[in-house]
């Protein structure tokens, strides 16, 4: 596997929760920012473990499957997250280290069974796939994409798939960023972001549209278990499933170092 | 290319009858060769008394690490955390508890591999390809993993047909037990150990060696060859670690004694001593030096081991080792015979060189960049530097980096290099087989590389650069994957001066052709 895609798979847990809001709704009176905000800073977790199914489908309809282990800890002020490749057979066994430096660059680090070691590895270009999906490094990491990097304008409130929403427009600060602008539909009870258009830069035209298809009660918290990014001018698209996903679980401090990538071991 | 030159190290043939090789006082008949010429090692049947003795420890320890799994065909499936393996998701998914032992206390077994078909085609020979046997058609491999609760056993199979028929001793590509107690690993069997943080054969990445016999296999893990090794390393905290390792006997890098992989330097080794000999019997005697040479010894005397210690500290990932060993490569003893004035070498006997070697390594990333360096300074016995027998002392190291540029294009560039010491004391040709060769040499090695429409479409090309050798070597690549299958297409392009490492097999340009499943 190449080692560059796998370097985008730290926020791979987080991903699932950032489509998922589910803070109950306090509506009235407040900005787009502030929207925004409680969509992405709604779950209170120390930490996640999942098990997710990524099925990508090709132009002509083909499917391949990732089947991808996830825990994460977001304990003492920063995150960390060990990503384990269960499928196909060509990765399994690869895993992967992320550890938040708050002010600082992340660590992280791979351990590939063909290489029979750990390696340092740095972050990877945002606007790359994601282990082939239809994701970019970007859509993973936007979980944690603070507010302050983008403008929002709440452009109308409307229905979406029977649910009241309001429409928000985010444009990002920086020009380098991979998209011209992100319209999101988040919900105005639950604050999940039910879809999002992804607009490109050069056209001004959506690319990508991403949509939550499943929700489940998880542990009290409403989780998205399925949702599908689609590329809409490859005619191309990726749909997560979260077969398994487990909030607070406890998770060994073992798990978040080297050792662990080298043994599979805590 | 080091050259061969003989030293104090361990003598592994001297001049006897053509059949027999003498080793530690004892004489015992050659061991069998495989159909390049080279032995290979403790191969059952053999003679040899340390590898059935190891054989025997391995299979002691793999029985111990079975037992304690307590093994049966389809028991699925514990480790201490995690979901369990993919297939057990609907058992993990049912269960309620944590991650931690999640899937349960028995014992996992895991089954993978790969089946291979594949084609080397040499431009020029097309008719190569057909004269195959299946044997060299064909590379399945298999691999079983269990994993206990304190204990994992990983066997690895490789069944490639032709192994069956003349190196049964590499069918067994790696075998371990490991132990875990507490911060303690304990594992031992036959082993690939990679030391060092370069990303390929960097100078501290000593305990395997390396197989040269086919140039077509470029992966490195692929050409590292397993060694009975017992290690145990002591987990010092999150990210520090001490290891230490002891490798039972040696063995040198395996080089094609008369096939198209023949390098040059082992070539002129039999021309310089079967030249002037006169007789059938002389020059078999020869070819059983040169041929021995590339045999194990599993004797506990020539043992090799080392202490590596690693650590993080900030965003510097560091470590340290030392090791005492052979140099992989065999050093030839080459005597003047005859009488005056018509004096002619003749090899007389192949040793492989003992050494020190103090090393550190770092790796990094700034700048988007992942920075890596090794450096290690190799000192010999010839610590004067005169002894035209054994290598000189030597440093040796590894710069590189990787950094993915545009469009998801990864370039990776590794900077490989060695400088004699001493290199003055060098004596004169045939004797000194250092004299002539170059005190600095170096290597840098480059590769781009990028994957396409969602992963199934990949492309790299790797560049070989020897600098001071003045050859090349380019490795293009190109494979599609369906599903868990893949068909792929890989060329070799030798070129630059006939005296470098890859120059010499300028005639040896290749194509290859295949298709994999990996299960």
């Amino acid at each position: 596997m190449n080692t560059g895609m796998l370097k985008r798979l730290s926020l791979l847990g987080s991903l699932g929760l950032f489509w998922a809001a589910f803070i109950s709704a306090q509506t009235s009176n407040l900005t787009a920012t502030q929207i925004i905000e409680k969509s992405r800073n709604r779950i209170q977790r120390e930490t996640v473990s999942t098990r997710a199914r990524m099925v990508i489908t090709a132009k002509d309809g083909s499917t391949t499957e990732r089947l991808v282990d996830q825990y994460s800890s977001y304990t003492g002020g920063r995150s960390r997250t060990v990503v384990i490749f269960q499928k196909p057979a060509s990765v399994a066994g690869t895993r992967f280290l992320t550890i938040e430096n708050p002010g600082k660059e992340e660590d992280r680090w791979i351990f590939l069974p063909s290489l029979g070691k750990v390696r340092r590895i740095a972050g990877s270009e945002g606007s790359g796939s994601f282990v082939g999906t239809d994701f970019s490094y970007d859509d993973i990491s936007s979980a944690d994409r603070k507010a302050d990097k983008d403008t929002h304008q709440l452009l109308r409130q409307e229905t979406y798939n029977g649910r009241p929403c309001y429409v928000i427009e985010s444009r990002p600060i920086d020009p380098s960023y991979q998209y011209a602008k992100i319209i999101s539909w988040i919900d105005t009870e639950t604050f999940i972001a039910h879809k999002m258009e992804l607009y490109d830069k050069k056209s001004d035209k959506p690319i990508k549209l991403f949509e939550v298809l499943k929700v489940e009660d998880k542990q009290g918290r409403l989780t998205p278990v399925e949702s599908r990014m689609t590329s809409l001018q490859k005619g191309t698209s990726t749909t997560i499933y979260v077969d398994i996903i487990k909030y607070d679980d406890p998770i060994p401090e073992g798990v978040f170092t080297t050792r662990f990538l080298e043994t599979g071991r805590p | 290319m080091k050259q061969f030159i003989q030293g104090r190290g361990r003598p592994l043939s001297e001049a006897g009858s053509p059949h027999t090789v003498t080793k530690g006082g004892t004489t015992m008949k050659h061991p069998r060769t495989n159909h390049t010429g080279i032995s290979r090692f403790g191969s059952l049947g053999t003679a040899f008394i340390a590898p059935r003795t190891l054989w025997k420890a391995l299979l002691a320890l793999l029985a111990l690490g079975l037992s304690t799994l307590g093994l049966g065909p389809a028991r699925l499936s514990a480790q201490d955390f995690g979901f369990g393996p993919a297939d057990a998701t609907e058992a993990s998914q049912a269960a309620s508890g944590s991650a931690v032992g999640a899937a349960g206390t028995g014992p996992a077994l895991t089954i993978s591999g790969t089946a291979t078909i594949q084609g080397n085609l040499f431009v020029g020979e097309p008719e190569a390809l057909w004269d195959q046997s299946l044997g060299d058609l064909v590379y399945p491999k298999l691999t079983l993993e269990g994993r206990g609760s304190k204990v994992e056993t990983y066997l690895a199979f490789n069944l490639r047909p032709s192994y069956l028929e003349t190196a049964s001793s590499r069918i067994l590509d790696e075998a371990w037990v490991r132990l875990f107690a507490g911060p303690l690993t304990l594992d031992g069997g036959f082993m690939k150990v990679t030391w060092g943080k370069a990303d390929s054969q960097g100078p501290l990445d000593v305990l395997n060696p390396l197989d040269y016999t086919d140039f077509t296999v470029t992966d490195s893990k692929e050409r590292k060859i397993a060694q009975p090794m017992i290690r145990l390393s002591w987990n010092i905290g999150d990210f520090t670690k001490l290891e230490g390792i002891g490798v039972i006997g040696f063995q040198g890098n395996q080089y094609d004694l008369s096939g198209r992989w023949q390098p040059d330097q082992l070539g002129s080794l039999v021309a310089i001593s079967t030249q002037n000999s006169q007789t059938a019997e002389q020059i078999l005697n020869i070819l059983s030096i040169l041929s021995a040479a590339l045999q194990a010894d599993r004797s506990l005397d020539h043992s090799q081991g080392g202490l590596r210690f690693t650590t993080t500290t900030g965003s510097v990932d560091w470590g340290i080792q030392y090791f005492y060993g052979y140099l992989p490569n065999p050093a030839a003893k080459i005597v003047l015979a005859g009488t005056f004035p018509t004096l002619y070498p003749v090899l007389q006997s192949l040793a492989y060189n003992r050494y020190h070697q103090a090393g550190l390594d770092a790796a990094t990333v700034f700048a988007g960049f992942n920075l890596r360096f090794e450096g290690a300074a190799n000192i010999t016995e010839d610590t004067s530097g005169n002894d035209p027998t054994v290598y000189n002392p030597h440093l040796a190291f590894s710069l590189g980096f990787d950094r993915d540029v545009v469009a998801g294009i990864n370039l990776n560039v590794q900077y490989n290099g060695t400088y004699r010491l001493m290199d003055d004391k060098v004596g004169p040709k045939p004797i000194d087989i250092e004299a002539g060769t170059k005190a600095f040499t170096d290597r840098l090695t480059t590769r781009l590389s990028q994957s396409l429409f969602q992963d199934t479409l990949k492309w790299e090309c790797t560049i070989l650069w020897g600098i001071q050798d003045k050859d090349y070597l380019i490795i293009p690549k190109i494979s599609w994957a369906i599903g868990d299958g893949e068909i792929f297409a890989q060329g070799g392009i030798f070129g630059g001066d006939s005296a470098g490492l890859v120059g010499q097999y300028d005639k040896n340009d290749y194509i290859t052709l295949g298709m994999k499943y990996t299960f």
